[in-house]
């Protein structure tokens, strides 16, 4: 298919401003990405209290953990509205506790020992990165829909980009010349990554969008789904059942503690695995919890809850893949598919490296506009996107570097320490901006950028030891969460520094001129 | 395991892939058309064998997605690094069958 050169100059247009005014954000966004499908590990990396085998937590009863938490509250005047328990996911972790304050209806977290001793929550280096993929900042939840709006504008860019090549996309798939200069270098990448990476974008931008819109278009169309009922259809659409009262089973009697909870959803659901229970109105009239899980054998796809009237024992709603309703199974398979909750780990580390192709399809894109724009004789000094892209794409590096080195560095007594980790985050990425803004040469920028970073994330396993005997260097009996995540951290930081030299080595090397060079 | 195994036998497939189709190998290394044909079969054969080695508990559709996304990794990496490092991206593509055969045996 050959476009007229109307039709290829309108998309080329398209393509490139919608990946210049979107591109950096995305950059970020898809960087905490990457980091995020490791979010279980890392949580457990993070708080030293976790370092322990997690079958010393799940050889107690879910109501033993109930009753030390709430006994750990003890100084509270009346039981929280709504608790909530944790099992450890994997190998190792210990239980977690929420309840809601009395005052502020926020909720508190904390984390069970098998001893039964509470550390209130202190760390949250893991789910800080996790709510800035989707730009859900501190105090601005509503910027997560610009991060569906970008997802969008991203798919533009992808779409238009495919049209424009599409023609030369057999000739250029395996294509890739890094000794021919500078800008052809860019362009091979840039085309490379961003054709082989079609399926991760497409796929990641359309989910992420919905899970983003998902619930908003469900609200804003409530007649086909519930006859106009809103709240209803606001429940399904927060993935809740949409009605709590009449009980799908019969009460065969009451449902006195957890464990009794547990052994009536293990009937309801052959093979049900607990990972969470959300307790609500413990001690008063109706008394409701809902046990969380997933089904032995069916892999993370299966994530299933059975609500139960504690009162009676009767089952008020089951949730399971084969019981779904139509949002809930959409939404099981768009997270699924966005959270990675198959392949295992393997998968993960996949989708974390085609996240990096993305950032770079998103930087290459930005540097041969660039390249375009000197090549028609506009500026001799540094553009303002060329400073704005060293400083974001590779000061982000450096400020998650940072703030990971600064989660170790800092004591685990410190009160406030995630706010501080989340001011060394914001201050070190402000300072890359205006080391960039400054900088005579933004290609000096890249390298010097990446090398600080690399020699940050390098450093962290080191500085992770004073906090615990548990990680690589640690010394003391080894937890293999912790021992990978030091390990991924180590290899992550030594690629920055060996990504640092070699593009140190190219922005010295000669630029070749001639067609070659104008490719 | 099974899925990491199932990771190695589709680089291997796309390296094979790699060989038969870029035109950079061929211009260094020019293989007969029969050749490259036995390649392309090899290839697909590592896809149905990826397919056969993905872990149960999760169904065919997320099987056949791991599958496109490890390639899409797999060959972005041989297409930036063989031009560069040409005997390592070959080594690595003969030695991942051999590692994913290993793997298996370990797993069962």
């Amino acid at each position: 298919m050959k476009l007229s050169v109307h039709a290829w100059r309108t998309l080329w247009a398209y393509h490139a401003w919608a990946g210049i005014a979107v591109g950096l954000a995305l950059h970020l966004m898809f960087l905490c990405g990457a980091i995020s499908v490791f979010r279980e590990p890392l949580g457990v990396w993070e708080e030293p209290v976790q370092h322990r085998a997690a079958r010393d937590t799940l050889a107690t009863s879910p109501q033993v953990l109930l009753e030390r938490g709430l006994a750990a509250l003890g100084d509270l005047p009346a039981i929280p509205q709504r608790l909530w328990l944790g099992l450890p996911k994997g190998r190792a972790g210990v239980a977690r506790f929420r309840y809601t304050d009395a005052r502020t209806s926020a909720w508190r977290a904390g984390w069970l020992e098998p001893s039964g001793r509470f550390t209130a929550e202190r760390e949250s280096l893991a789910t800080f990165l996790y709510h800035l993929h989707y730009l859900a900042l501190p105090g601005l939840a509503g910027l997560a829909y610009l991060a569906g709006a970008l997802a969008l504008a991203f798919l533009l860019a992808v779409a238009t980009g495919v049209l424009i090549h599409l023609p030369y996309l057999g000739r250029q798939l395996w294509r890739f010349r890094p000794e021919t200069g500078r800008r052809v270098l860019w362009s091979d990448l840039h085309k490379v990554l961003g054709v082989m990476g079609l399926p991760f974008q497409i796929l990641i931008c359309y989910t992420g969008a919905l899970v983003v819109f998902g619930p908003v278009l469900l609200t804003a169309m409530p007649g086909p789904g519930a006859g106009g009922d809103g709240d209803a259809v606001g429940q399904v659409a927060s993935h809740e059942p949409a009605r709590i009262g009449a009980p799908v089973g019969p009460g065969r009697q009451p449902a006195r503690s957890l464990d009794d909870a547990l052994r009536i959803a293990r009937a309801e659901v052959p093979g049900f695995l607990p990972l969470a229970f959300g307790v609500q109105d413990l001690g008063g009239t109706r008394p409701l919890v809902r046990a969380a899980g997933l089904i032995e054998g069916e892999g993370e796809m299966s994530a299933s809850s059975v609500l139960i009237d504690l009162s009676t024992g009767a089952v008020l709603q089951v949730d399971t893949p084969a019981a779904d309703l139509a949002s809930h199974a959409t939404r099981r398979w768009l997270s699924g598919i966005h959270y990675a909750y198959f392949g295992g780990p393997a998968m993960r580390i996949v989708l974390a490296m085609l996240a990096f192709a993305a950032c770079t399809t998103i930087l290459t894109g930005n540097w041969i506009w660039l390249a375009r724009k000197r090549a028609v004789g506009a500026g001799g000094r540094p553009h303002l996107l060329a400073r704005l892209t060293a400083g974001i794409g590779a000061g982000s590096i450096v400020a998650v570097a940072a703030m990971f080195v600064a989660s170790r560095v800092l004591p685990m007594a410190t009160a406030g320490r995630s706010a501080t980790e989340q001011a060394v985050f914001a201050g070190v990425l402000a300072a890359c901006v205006a080391w960039a803004l400054r900088a005579r040469s933004s290609s000096a920028v890249w390298w010097q950028q990446l090398a600080a970073a690399g020699a940050l994330l390098a450093s962290v396993p080191l500085w992770a030891a004073r906090v615990s005997p548990a990680g690589l260097f640690g010394g003391g009996a080894p937890i293999a969460t912790v021992v990978a995540v030091d390990l991924g951290i180590l290899v992550a930081g030594l690629a920055l520094l060996g990504l640092a030299a070699a593009v140190r080595r190219a922005s010295r090397a000669p630029q070749p001129s001639g067609p070659e060079a104008a490719a | 395991m099974r899925e990491l195994a199932a990771l190695l036998v589709v680089h291997s497939g796309v390296a094979a892939g790699y060989a038969a189709g870029s035109r950079a190998v061929q211009s260094r290394w020019p293989l007969a058309q029969r050749m490259r044909a036995v390649l392309w079969a090899l290839g697909a054969a590592a896809m149905t064998v990826a397919f056969a080695l993905w872990p149960f508990a999760d169904s065919a559709a997320l099987a056949a997605l791991g599958i496109v996304l490890t390639a899409a990794v797999s060959a972005s990496g041989i297409t930036l690094v063989a031009p560069v490092w040409p005997r390592g991206t070959a080594i690595t593509a003969a030695a991942a069958p051999v590692a994913a055969a290993i793997l298996v045996l370990l797993s069962t």
